[in-house]
């Protein structure tokens, strides 16, 4: 009995117990669409933070003094005369030192608890932040006296409810600034939109931070690379840059986008993997629903086996009939339970507003996987059926 | 010519500690086109002759050539091809696979010698049309009578124009009337060239034959042959 002939026999077979057929294939529908919802639905919601989490600015890293928990001390701040040494380094682009610290707004009777950060020009451009209302700075509000400043949404709607702050004047620490912009919030299509608070600072040149405070220690300094750089090479250089200028026994810490983006991927997949497996036992528990039937199959069509024995099937055809039909029904189980897991993850995706992903890695696993669970749970019964004594199974009742 | 050739054949069970000698020392031949009934008591050993002969199982000993093949020591794969090549069965049950409609029950042996599916069906239909259900083909084995059921295991058993036709008990389901036509196709098969092998423990039936062979205690106790006005009848 050729190949061909062996699927139609088994699928005329499995079409006689239409409903059992059914029946047995859901535990494989349900695995398999679980399998490849899940890591799609996982590859989507990732995929769209990645973007969000890009959106912050590409090739962006950050460089901090840290505490060292072993010495028990603080790094040496770095100032601003720390930076000229930086600029040595050919992969960097540019370098913007920011000031970054709690501050008291007012106006007329109304404050608001904000945070200042002091910039220089480089700021927006490094981390991709644009102003929607008035203006941005321009290089004459860094190189004069001019006492400006950029707000967020935040700080317009509790100072300003509903007037036009362009023009008008808030009151940083007593110090009047004037508001030249209002900075647009950060653009995020994700359910990280959701996570992140109302952005709540005002930006003012660098130059004016000494009005607030004596140190002139920089809070942290933003560095843009050229192009993509090695996260430990680039790191290693840079501190070890750091610790030639400010001295051995200094802690100065540096974290990339790319390399916060590539740890919360590393636990995005972990997750999407664990949440797999667990979905792939409910696969191990359909195959052995179907080692089940066939098991049972191969009981109640004892007779048959015997007729087909007599007219000159040989034990190979008898194996192949059964396994075929263990394969067909994991097969056919397998690629209803792609569709469906295909259809959840694009309505997960509608719902979720992240970008549509269908895995073809996971539809490729999973239907292999299907069809290696029809071979594993279709051999045994099959193989039995096939070692079946003719003359027994045709006087079985 | 000799279609069967069965030298000093035994089959012995074991059932617990003892030895059932089924068949003890068997000898015959049957020529091509010969009809032959085989009788005995139950018990007797002429099911499990059937089966040897069938190469549904093989003896414990002895020699057994079917077609000038030598069948008695082979493996399972090859008593598949001669049951499927050289074989014909009608049981007295029928045995057709049920929820199957008539033409896919003949059609049966030919799908495991490999005969492509319209010369499958094609022959299928003409054997079920010389015995009389050509317009009966798409029925299922529950909606025919038992004669019909009969018949259609008939035409499966010829459909691969087998060296011999073992017949076990055809009649032995059947009323007397589906029985007696039943046998007539036997004999018609018999006339056209047929090499038949029939057991039944009727000896109106048996009666049908040229030859009769009795069994009892596993050992040939007569081989007669029937006179001819008896066939005639």
């Amino acid at each position: 009995m050729n190949f061909i002939e062996a699927i139609i026999q088994s699928l005329s077979n499995l079409k006689v117990n239409k409903l059992r057929s059914f029946l047995t294939m859901i535990g494989i529908v349900v695995g398999v669409a679980a399998v490849v919802g899940i890591i799609s639905m996982g590859q989507g919601a990732k995929e769209s933070i990645n973007k969000d989490l890009r959106s912050f600015g590409e090739n962006l890293w950050a460089m901090y003094a840290d505490y060292d928990y072993e010495k028990k001390k603080m790094a040496k701040p770095i100032y601003e005369s720390d930076l000229e040494i930086l600029e040595s380094i050919g992969e960097i682009e540019q370098i913007s030192p920011v000031f970054h610290f709690g501050v008291n707004l007012k106006r007329y009777n109304r404050s608001l608890a904000s945070s200042l950060l002091g910039i220089d020009e480089n700021y927006f451009m490094i981390t991709n932040r644009q102003v929607m209302m008035g203006r941005n700075f321009q290089s004459f509000d860094f190189e004069y006296n001019r006492y400006v400043c950029i707000v967020t949404e935040k700080v317009v709607d509790d100072l300003f409810k509903n007037e036009n702050p362009i023009g008008q004047e808030i009151k940083i620490n007593n110090i009047n600034f004037t508001v030249i912009g209002v900075l647009k919030p950060q653009q995020l299509e994700s359910f990280l939109s959701k996570l992140v608070t109302k952005e709540n600072n005002v930006f003012i040149p660098k130059r004016f931070v000494n009005r607030f405070q004596n140190s002139t220690e920089i809070s942290y300094v933003y560095i843009k690379t050229k192009e993509k750089v090695d996260y430990n090479e680039f790191k290693n250089k840079l501190t070890r840059i750091m610790l030639w200028k400010k001295g051995p026994g200094n802690k100065y810490e540096v974290a990339s986008m790319e390399q916060q983006i590539s740890v919360f991927s590393n636990v995005m997949n972990t997750v999407t993997m664990i949440i797999s497996i667990i979905a792939g036992l409910s696969l191990f528990v359909g195959g052995v629903g179907i080692m089940n039937i066939m098991l049972i199959s191969v009981t109640e069509r004892t007779k048959e086996i015997g007729i087909r024995k007599a007219v000159g099937a040989s034990r190979g055809d008898v194996l192949k009939q059964f396994l075929i039909e263990a394969i067909v029904l994991s097969s056919v189980g397998g690629t209803s339970g792609i569709v469906v897991g295909i259809l959840l993850s694009v309505l997960v995706a509608k719902v979720a507003k992240w970008p549509i992903t269908v895995s073809v890695t996971s539809i490729i696993l999973a239907f292999t996987f299907s069809f290696i669970i029809g071979v594993i749970f279709g051999i045994f019964p099959a193989n039995k059926a096939s070692r079946l004594n003719p003359i027994e199974c045709l006087h079985y009742e | 010519m000799e279609m069967i050739k069965i030298e000093n054949i035994t089959k012995t069970y074991k059932m617990g500690l003892i030895d059932v000698h089924a068949l003890n020392d068997v000898s015959f031949t049957i020529k091509k086109n010969e009809f032959v009934s085989i009788m005995g008591p139950s018990g007797s050993g002429k099911s499990t002759l059937m089966n040897i002969i069938g190469c549904l199982d093989t003896p414990t000993s002895g020699k057994y050539f079917l077609d000038d093949i030598s069948v008695e020591a082979m493996g399972d794969n090859d008593l598949a091809k001669i049951r499927n090549k050289k074989i014909g069965f009608v049981f007295q049950t029928f045995n057709l696979l049920p929820r199957t409609d008539a033409l896919k029950n003949v059609e049966l042996p030919l799908i495991y010698s490999g005969v492509s599916s319209k010369e499958r069906h094609r022959k299928a239909k003409e054997l079920l049309t010389n015995v009389g259900l050509g317009d009966r083909i798409n029925h299922n084995p529950s909606e025919l009578s038992g004669g019909q059921r009969q018949r259609v295991a008939i035409a499966r058993a010829l459909v691969n124009d087998p060296a011999i036709i073992l017949a076990d008990e055809p009649t032995g389901n059947l009323d007397s009337k589906a029985g007696e036509e039943i046998m007539e196709i036997f004999s018609e098969l018999h006339k056209k060239g047929a090499t038949i092998i029939l057991v039944t423990h009727e000896r109106y039936v048996a009666e049908f034959a040229d030859r009769i062979i009795h069994l009892f205690d596993g050992k040939i106790v007569s081989d007669e042959n029937v006179p001819k006005n008896n066939r005639e009848k």
